[in-house]
């Protein structure tokens, strides 16, 4: 033909056309399409080609009845999808299952990238809000810090055009009541312009109204202080230290939605808060944060140079610690990045997100290859019924047909499972090591559609595509025949199989060698026993005094001490500036008791006196190292402004929880200052008593104020509760990859089996024992095993090696345990999934197989 | 006439089935609607011929020959369309209805 039509509708016209009208209907728009190329050009042939072949789509034209019979057959298609689901019922189990977890994993995973990649979204200028970082350089490492100083948002909001609004924000801890409820709470001092940066909704008030007597209060501290009985207009006082002030609540934010990670709770202006800290507006004085919103085109050379110049008078006002650079950081980028000191902004690694969405795809993809190995090896028992649908005029399309509905009634199966499995298990498990909880909600409905539609297009194809145009494919008379091989040397499904089982002994022994090492750091002793120790935190002095007083008249308490800071649960860190090697030091000004009460063992010297004044300290052994004395007791140093002398040396202890500072030089000195913390001492079984005796006597000493104690024994828990929920993923990972895993072994040995049938029957009949025929059928397994355990073991040791070593701080070391525990769960594993077919293969009886011919 | 089934013939179907007739054995869809573009500068698509041409055929008033393949048409062969006799009845019908009501027109000459 001189004239190439279009491809496409050509192909539609064939695909729609009644063949009986074809030839004709076709000869004339090729014909025209011809004359109209020679007259008109080929542009214009094109188009009228694509519209003739439109026109021609009318009722009377198309292909009679096609419609219809392919809606009876998919019928007919499901009926047998099912049938053969009920027949094959283990293997139908074992696809199901997996492909469900990994649809699970696939689900949950997505739900956390959609929920990371979409934080705070509620904010319409998101991407126009900055906050003002510094990057310090400290250590020859650059670090960025959050908050900045005073100044810079006033000179901010006067010399940059571009910068629309401008809000400091700072906290406060402070006591806050509202008639008989009083609670400690964090209160936020913000500028009114942080209303209009951030779209919080506000569910009462006006927030254009947010004046310097006002409180605006969460949802939330609404429904805790008002039982929520409209509590605009009401009073709440609020006691900060000794200062108490009475605010009007002027507006009530609504609920946000769970992604929002930076939320307001209780917001005051930030004129209380420089009354209250006696702040000045200066290069020195910080808040903790200072948000900008900025104009959408932003003058960048203008901007460098007004915040070149800030850096040269902030570093003249701070020559002691000056900063590289202000850097005005997006507030996406704020919420994609933990490594801002002090920030205020909840801050998650990108990487850490975009990793576990690649995982989800490698199980899907596990699972997928599982399933095509598993349901061509369950078509060679369907092979005589393609046979006979082929002699009988089945199509090859009617037959990959049948066989991507049966596919597509599993996946839709798990699917469903799938979702559930999210839901219920494998979601909440997540949600314990996240740090904000997920919710099982998507970022926009429109994209719940298309995900879970190509989740199911993607599971549905790739797991059914290759499976069903390969039997299709097969030639009747080969079949009946016996001839019809399956598949070549699947080296494919053999490499994969080696990488699923070097990941199973890289999780499982990660997973060991953690537990292990877990459960060793709870069984370590921390130096000095923590049970019977009981904390108040009590910032007033008098309240300090009388409570003192009532502790001492209670009979079980069998020592009381105070202290400014207290061992694990506030634990005052500062630089010790010696002239040469500065360190940091652990220091708590203490009552003469203290060290004595916390019971930590004394190496030498004495703990300190009742009449010791500041200049006495009591030192740890870490303190002594650092310092290089060889005879500690005696030795002079200054240390915070004044002269001190050693009288003592403790032991060591762990004052944290494997944190990277578990332990810490301490310096204990006799406190000159008002202690802040009330310790006491009681046989552990009295404790809880002990407490709810304090708390009688803390309702009358100060009714304003709230409880707070705490037992010295949970002052770990908090890491603890990790390190569960940490190995309760891992093995969640562990059970997930070997099931996965063998559900693939289970495929491929499938596969083997039903190829070389015959052959073990004739081995059998000609004599081999089973074991002979055991091992034949394996070998190839014990080599994959074995070459992945090769691998597998050295990489998941070495990994978690690492690991446990940035996690728990101190280590055990590496025993033999975890490494046979890990190849024993294997191998029982393993030879669980196949003990089922290996035993048919031996039972069977070689003239069943073989008579067949 | 013109109480029995079939005789009816709609204005576009005339046309066609004239044009058929004029074509002389060569009438397909193509060379149909060149014809009408020609005689009547009226510019159809070739789906609208096809679809009267189906209904004149159901009607018995035109009958198909399959015809020769030429190189534009990609070696696809032709349907030619001829006239039945039915078909020539109707024709005479409607041309012998339409001239007797126009002559009693008053006031207007005739050739």
């Amino acid at each position: 033909m001189k004239f190439q039509p279009p491809k496409w509708p050509d192909r539609f016209l064939k695909w729609y056309c009644h063949p009986e009208l074809f030839e004709f209907i076709q000869g004339d728009v090729y014909e025209l399409y011809a004359e109209r190329t020679r007259d008109k050009g080929r542009t214009y042939a094109n188009r009228a080609f694509y519209w003739d072949v439109l026109r021609f789509f009318r009722p009377s034209n198309l292909r009679q009845g096609s419609s219809l019979t392919q809606t009876i057959m998919i019928k007919n298609y499901l009926k047998v999808g099912f049938r053969n689901l009920r027949k094959n019922w283990t293997n139908s189990l074992i696809n199901i299952s997996g492909l469900t977890l990994s649809v699970g994993c696939a689900i949950t995973t997505f739900l956390f990238a959609d929920f990371f990649f979409h934080l705070n979204s509620i904010h319409e200028n998101l991407d126009n809000i900055y906050q003002v970082v510094s990057h310090v350089e400290e250590n020859q490492k650059e670090v960025r810090y959050g908050p900045s100083p005073l100044m810079l948002s006033e000179r901010i909001r006067q010399d940059i055009p571009d910068a629309r609004e401008v809000t400091r924000v700072q906290y406060l801890t402070g006591n806050v009541k509202y008639g008989a409820n009083v609670f400690r709470e964090r209160i936020q001092f913000v500028d009114p312009s942080f209303l209009e940066i951030f779209d919080f909704p506000i569910e009462a008030g006006v927030k254009q109204q947010f004046e310097a007597g006002d409180i605006f209060i969460s949802h939330d501290m609404a429904t805790k202080y008002f039982g929520y009985d409209n509590p605009i207009g009401q009073r709440m006082d609020v006691k900060f230290g000794e200062e108490r002030l009475s605010f009007n609540v002027g507006g009530v934010f609504g609920s946000v939605p769970a992604n929002t990670t930076f939320k307001p709770r209780l917001l005051l202006n930030f004129d209380t808060y420089l009354q209250l800290a006696k702040a000045n507006i200066n290069w020195v004085d910080e808040a903790k944060a200072t948000f900008v919103l900025m104009n959408e085109q932003v003058n960048q050379s203008m901007l460098s140079a007004q915040f070149e110049s800030y850096k040269k008078e902030y570093n003249e006002a701070n020559a002691n610690k000056p900063v590289q650079w202000f850097e005005l950081m997006s507030f996406p980028e704020l919420s994609n990045r933990n490594d801002i000191q002090d920030s205020i902004v909840f801050g998650n690694s990108t990487t850490g997100t975009v990793s576990i969405a690649i995982t989800g795809l490698l199980l899907i993809l596990f699972a997928c290859l599982n399933y095509i190995n598993i349901s061509i090896s369950t078509a060679t028992t369907r092979l005589k019924e393609i046979g006979v649908r082929k002699v009988m005029g089945g199509s090859r399309s009617g037959i990959a047909q049948q066989f991507l509905t049966e596919n597509f009634l599993i996946c839709s199966i798990a699917m469903v499972f799938g979702v559930v499995a999210c839901y219920f298990l494998l979601l909440p498990g997540f949600n314990q090591l996240s740090p904000v909880p997920i919710p099982f909600a998507f970022s926009s409905l429109s994209t719940a559609v298309i995900y879970f539609l190509s989740l199911f297009l993607i599971l549905g194809i790739l797991s059914g595509a290759y499976p069903a145009f390969y039997i299709s494919k097969f030639q009747s008379l080969k079949i009946f025949k016996g001839d019809q091989q399956l598949g070549g040397k699947k080296y494919l499904s053999r490499i994969l199989l080696t990488c699923q089982f070097i990941l199973v002994f890289v999780t499982i022994l990660g997973c060991l060698v953690f537990t292990d090492n877990a459960r060793y750091i709870k069984e370590v002793s921390w130096g000095y026993e923590p049970e019977g120790i009981l904390s108040m935190p009590i910032a007033d002095q008098s309240q300090l005094e009388l409570m003192e007083a009532a502790a001492g008249r209670h009979p079980d308490i069998q020592a009381l001490s105070t202290s400014r800071g207290h061992m694990g649960v506030q634990n005052n860190l500062i630089s010790f500036d010696r002239v040469e090697n500065p360190f940091k030091v652990l220091s708590f000004e203490v009552a003469p008791g203290y060290t004595e009460l916390m019971g930590l063992p004394l190496m030498s010297g004495r703990y300190f006196r009742n009449q010791d004044q500041q200049e006495a300290v009591v030192v740890n052994q870490l303190f002594v190292k650092e310092m290089d004395w060889s005879n500690p007791v005696g030795e002079v140093f200054d240390f915070q402004g004044s002269s001190r002398t050693v009288v003592g040396v403790v032991a060591d202890v762990y004052h944290v929880f494997f944190d990277d500072d578990i332990q810490r030089p301490m310096v204990f000195s006799v406190s000159e200052e008002a202690p802040n913390f009330l310790v006491v001492k009681a046989n552990p079984a009295k404790l809880v008593g002990v407490n709810q005796y304090l708390r009688e006597q803390w309702s009358t000493v100060a009714p304003y104020d709230p409880f707070v104690s705490y037992f010295q024994a949970d002052s770990f828990n908090r890491k603890y509760d990790n390190v569960d929920a940490n190995i309760w993923f891992m093995v969640v990972l562990s059970v997930m990859t070997i099931f996965l895993t063998c559900m693939g072994l289970y495929g491929l040995l499938a596969f083997t089996l039903q190829n070389r049938i015959k052959e073990y029957s004739i081995r059998k009949v000609l004599g081999a024992s089973a074991k002979h025929i055991i091992l034949l059928a394996n070998r190839e397994f014990i080599w994959i095993i074995a070459i992945s355990f090769g691998i597998g073991a050295p990489l998941g040791i070495w990994i978690m090696q690492d690991f446990v070593a940035s996690f728990f701080t101190i280590s055990k070391p590496l025993g033999v345990m975890p490494i046979v525990l890990g190849l024993l769960i294997t191998i029982s594993t393993i030879v669980l999934s196949v003990f089922g077919q290996i035993r048919k293969v031996t039972k069977v009886n070689p003239v069943d197989i073989l008579k067949g011919e | 006439m013109g109480s029995s089934k079939g005789v009816n013939i709609g204005e576009f179907e005339e046309l066609v089935l004239l044009i058929i007739g004029i074509l002389d054995g060569q009438a397909y869809g193509v060379s149909i609607r060149d014809a009408i573009l020609k005689e009547t500068n009226r510019s159809v698509n070739i789906s609208a011929v096809h679809e009267v041409l189906k209904r004149l055929e159901r009607k018995g008033f035109v009958r198909f020959e399959i015809g020769g393949a030429t190189e534009d048409r990609g070696g696809r062969r032709k349907k030619l369309f001829f006239i039945t006799a039915e078909g020539k009845r109707v024709l005479e019908h409607s041309v012998a209805l339409r001239t007797g009501l126009f002559q009693r027109i008053p006031g207007f000459s005739h050739s």
